[in-house]
C-alpha cells in the first residue's frame, strides 16, 4: 500500500455515491492517488464524470443525499476521514485545504462587502485576533491576486467577473492552506482575464510553494498549471502521470482520444472525436467503463481493470497496460 | 450570378436602449457599432470575440430577431431596410437558419423530434406528404440514424451532442442559403465538439451554404473556415484569412489573444504570459478613439485616444482597424523587435 507519511495528500479507494429516485449515482467510485507538496495536479474529464464531486468528497462538503461515503483521505499523514465533523471544520477545511468552488464568483453574498467576505475564514477559524487584523490579511491576499485594495470596501456587484473570481481566490488563500482546490476557476471568463489569473496562480505556486489541484474540462487551460495530470472517466481515475508525458503521449485509450480531440491553434493536426457518450453513473458497466467506446477493446475488458502503477510514477486503469 | 455576395452588411449598428426606472432614457448599450462585411455564396466565415463583445447581437440582427439601429443589410439581393422590413423578415426566416448557443435552451422540452422539425415545414406550407421525407433527410444529414430511433424522442432523451445536431437539423430543414451558428459547440464536451463542427462543415460544403460561425474559442476556427473576423467591443477590428491571422496577427488585441491561447504543452506551466491587464470596456461609454487603447502597449497619445481608426490594408486581403498601420507608420513587429 502507499506510504501515508510521505506526501501531502493520499487518497485511497474513495467513494461517494448519491441517493436518487432512480438508484445510487456512483459519482466518485474508488479513486486512489497521492500528491506531494509542491507539484500542481490537474484533474480533467468530461462534464458529469465526477470532478467536482471528487473535490467535495476530499473536503467533506457533502450534500444530504449521500448513499455511500467510504475510503481514506490522508492529509499530512493524518486520516482526516476519521476526524469528527467539528474537528475537521476547525482544523482542516479552509485551514489546511480550501476550495474555489465551481462558479464561486457568483455565490458571493451580495450584501456583504467583499473585504469582509474574504476575511471571514480567518475570523471563523480564530486565525486573526480581530476584524482589523483579518482585513489587513485580506488586503495582503488582494495584492497577491492582483486586485486593488480599494475593492475591499466594495460590494460584489461593483466588481467585474474577473475581479470577483480573484476575490474568491483570495478567500481560498487567506488562511495560507497547504492545498487549494480550484474547480473551473476561469471557465466563465474572457481569454485575457483567464490568462491573467493563470499568471497569478503560477506566481503563487512558484513564490509560496502552495499546492494546487486544478479541476477543468479544458485541456489547454489545464496545461497552464499542470505538473501532474489525472484523467477522470465515469467516476474513476483512468490515468495519472507527469504532465510532460500526459500532454505528449497519454496511455489510456480514453486519454489518447481526448487529447486527439483537442483543437490546436498553431499545429495542423487531424482532429478525432469519441463516438458514443459517457456511461451513466446510475448503472455503470461492470467491466471497464470506457470499453463500449474504446477502439482497442478486447474480451478482458468485461472485467474491471485495476488502477495500476506502470512505472515512472504513472498509473493507468486499462488491461492493455497491466 | 455566382460571385454575387450572399450577404452584404454596411455600417451596421445595433444599440439597446437603457432605461432608468423603466422609463427615462439612460443611454445605449452599443452592442454592434459600425460593422461592415461581405460574405460570398458558399463562404464560411468565423467571427471570434470575447464574451460581451456583441457577437450574439450581431447574429440576432442578421436574423432579424433584433432591429438594427442603423446601417444596411442585403441578403441574396434582397435589401432589408425600414420599409420592406416586414417582407424582408419573412424572407430571412425562410432563408437563414439559426443554430443557437445553448442546445439545452434551444429545444422545446415537450415537443418530439418529429414536431420540432415538422413545425417550420408546416408554417412554410410544405405539404404533409413531403414533410416526412424532408424530416428523414435532415435527420440523416446530421447523422441521427437510423432516423426511426429518434423521430419520437424528446430532447431530454438525447445527449448534448445529439441535441445540438437536432438544432442543426432544425436550422437546415427549410433548405436555407445561409446559416448563422452562434457558439454551436461551446456547451458541448471537447470530445464531441469536433464531431459537430465537422458535421456543420461537411453540410456547408455539400450544400454550398454560406455559414457564419460565431465563437469565443479561437482554437476551433481553423477547423471550420478559411476566413475570420476578430470582434472587440462591438467592432470588427481585424479581417483576414485564418492562417494569416494566426501567423501574422496585426491588431494588438488579436496579438494578445494569440499570446493568451496556448496549445496543450507541459511547458506552458512555466511561462508567465505577457498579456494586457484590465477588462473589456463598457459598451455604454466606450473609450474614445480606438476602443482598445486603454489596454494597448502601442498606445500613441493624441492619436489612438482621439479618432476611431478606419480599416487599413497593410497586407493584401488583410484589414485592420488600428492607427499603427496608417501610411508611413512603423509596422508593429519591427518596432518591438
Ligand atoms: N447531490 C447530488 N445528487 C445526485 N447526483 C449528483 C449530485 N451531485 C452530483 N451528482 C451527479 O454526479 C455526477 C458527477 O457530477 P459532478 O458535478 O462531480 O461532475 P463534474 O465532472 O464536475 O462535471 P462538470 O464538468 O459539468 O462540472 C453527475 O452525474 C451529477 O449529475
Ligand atoms: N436585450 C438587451 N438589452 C440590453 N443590453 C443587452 C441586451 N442583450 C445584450 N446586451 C448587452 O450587449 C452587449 C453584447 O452582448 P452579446 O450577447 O451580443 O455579446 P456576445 O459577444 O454574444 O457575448 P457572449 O460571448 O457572452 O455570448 C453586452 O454588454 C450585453 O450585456
Ligand atoms: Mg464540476
Ligand atoms: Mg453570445
Amino acid at each position: 500500500m502507499t506510504d501515508q507519511s510521505n506526501g501531502l495528500l493520499n487518497v485511497e479507494d474513495l467513494k461517494l455515491h448519491f441517493r436518487t429516485r432512480k438508484g445510487p449515482v456512483q459519482a466518485v467510485d474508488g479513486v486512489t492517488f497521492s500528491l506531494e507538496r509542491g507539484p500542481a495536479m490537474v484533474v480533467v474529464g468530461e462534464s458529469g464524470c465526477g470532478k467536482s464531486t471528487l473535490a467535495r468528497a476530499i473536503l467533506r462538503l457533502l450534500p444530504r443525499n449521500v448513499h455511500a461515503y467510504t475510503g481514506r483521505v490522508f492529509l499530512n499523514g493524518t486520516d482526516v476521514m476519521k476526524l469528527g465533523e467539528e474537528r475537521f471544520r476547525k482544523q482542516v477545511r479552509w485551514v489546511q485545504m480550501s476550495l474555489v468552488a465551481q462558479a464561486a464568483m457568483n455565490s458571493l453574498n451580495p450584501v456583504v462587502k467583499v473585504g469582509d467576505q474574504v476575511a471571514e475564514p480567518l475570523l471563523v477559524h480564530r486565525k486573526a485576533a480581530n476584524r482589523r487584523e483579518a482585513l489587513g490579511r485580506a488586503a495582503e491576499a488582494f495584492r497577491m491576486v492582483g486586485v486593488s485594495t480599494d475593492f475591499l470596501e466594495r460590494y460584489p456587484f461593483e466588481l467585474s467577473g474577473g475581479m470577483r473570481q480573484r476575490a474568491v481566490l483570495a478567500m481560498a488563500l487567506i488562511a495560507n492552506p497547504d492545498l487549494v482546490f480550484l474547480d473551473e476557476p476561469t471557465s466563465a471568463l474572457d481569454v485575457l482575464t483567464q490568462t491573467n489569473i493563470m499568471n497569478v496562480l503560477k506566481g503563487i505556486k512558484r513564490d509560496l510553494g502552495m499546492t494546487f489541484i486544478l479541476i477543468t474540462h479544458d485541456i489547454a487551460t489545464s496545461s497552464e498549471l499542470a505538473d501532474r495530470a489525472a484523467v477522470m472517466y465515469g467516476g474513476q481515475l483512468v490515468e495519472l502521470c507527469d504532465a510532460g508525458t500526459f500532454f505528449s503521449e497519454p496511455l489510456h485509450p480514453y486519454a489518447r482520444k481526448l487529447m486527439a480531440s483537442v483543437p490546436t491553434l498553431r499545429e495542423d493536426k487531424a482532429l478525432d472525436f469519441i463516438p458514443g457518450q459517457p456511461p451513466s453513473l446510475l448503472n455503470p458497466p461492470t467491466g471497464c467503463r470506457f470499453a463500449e467506446r474504446c477502439p482497442s477493446r478486447f474480451e478482458k475488458c468485461t472485467e474491471e481493470p485495476p488502477f495500476q502503477d506502470v512505472g515512472d510514477g504513472r498509473w493507468v486503469k486499462c488491461w492493455l497496460h497491466v | 450570378m455566382t460571385d454575387e455576395a450572399l450577404l452584404s452588411v454596411s455600417e451596421l449598428r445595433t444599440w439597446y436602449e437603457l432605461r432608468k426606472w423603466g422609463f427615462f432614457h439612460a443611454g445605449y448599450v452599443k452592442a454592434v457599432d459600425g460593422v461592415s462585411f461581405d460574405l460570398a455564396r458558399r463562404e464560411a466565415v468565423t467571427i471570434v470575440g470575447e464574451s460581451g463583445s456583441g457577437k450574439s447581437t450581431l447574429a440576432k440582427t442578421l436574423l432579424g430577431l433584433v432591429p438594427p439601429t442603423s446601417g444596411e443589410m442585403t441578403i441574396a439581393g434582397t435589401k432589408l431596410d425600414g420599409e420592406k422590413k416586414g417582407k424582408g423578415l419573412a424572407w430571412v426566416r425562410a432563408n437563414v437558419g439559426f443554430v443557437q448557443q445553448d442546445p439545452y435552451g434551444a429545444l422545446p422540452p415537450f415537443m418530439s423530434v418529429q414536431r420540432i422539425l415538422g413545425e417550420p415545414l408546416e408554417i412554410h406550407g410544405v405539404p404533409k406528404t413531403d414533410q416526412e421525407q424532408r424530416i428523414r433527410e435532415v435527420l440523416e444529414e446530421v447523422r441521427l440514424i437510423p432516423y426511426g430511433d429518434f423521430i419520437h424522442k424528446y430532447p431530454h432523451m438525447l445527449s448534448g451532442g445529439q441535441q445540438q445536431r437536432l438544432v442543426i437539423a432544425r436550422a437546415l430543414v427549410l433548405e436555407p442559403k445561409l446559416i448563422v451558428a452562434d457558439e454551436p459547440v461551446s456547451m458541448l464536451d471537447a470530445s464531441v465538439r469536433v464531431e459537430v463542427l465537422q458535421l456543420l462543415r461537411r453540410i456547408q460544403e455539400q450544400h454550398d451554404l454560406g455559414v457564419i460561425y460565431i465563437t469565443h474559442d479561437l482554437s476551433t476556427v481553423r477547423y471550420f473556415s478559411e476566413f475570420a473576423f476578430v470582434m472587440y467591443a462591438a467592432k470588427l477590428v481585424e479581417k483576414a484569412e485564418v492562417k494569416e491571422l494566426i501567423h501574422n496577427p496585426l491588431h494588438p488585441y488579436s496579438q494578445a489573444l494569440l499570446t493568451a491561447i496556448s496549445d496543450p504543452d507541459a511547458a506552458n506551466a512555466h511561462i508567465i504570459k505577457e498579456v494586457p491587464g484590465g477588462e473589456p470596456p463598457s459598451l455604454v461609454r466606450p473609450p474614445s478613439g480606438c476602443r482598445f487603447h486603454p489596454r494597448c502597449k502601442h498606445f500613441m497619445e493624441g492619436v489612438c485616444d482621439v479618432d476611431e481608426p478606419p480599416a487599413f490594408q497593410p497586407v493584401a486581403g488583410h484589414e485592420v482597424e488600428c492607427w499603427l498601420y496608417r501610411e508611413g507608420e512603423v509596422p508593429v513587429d519591427e518596432e518591438s523587435a
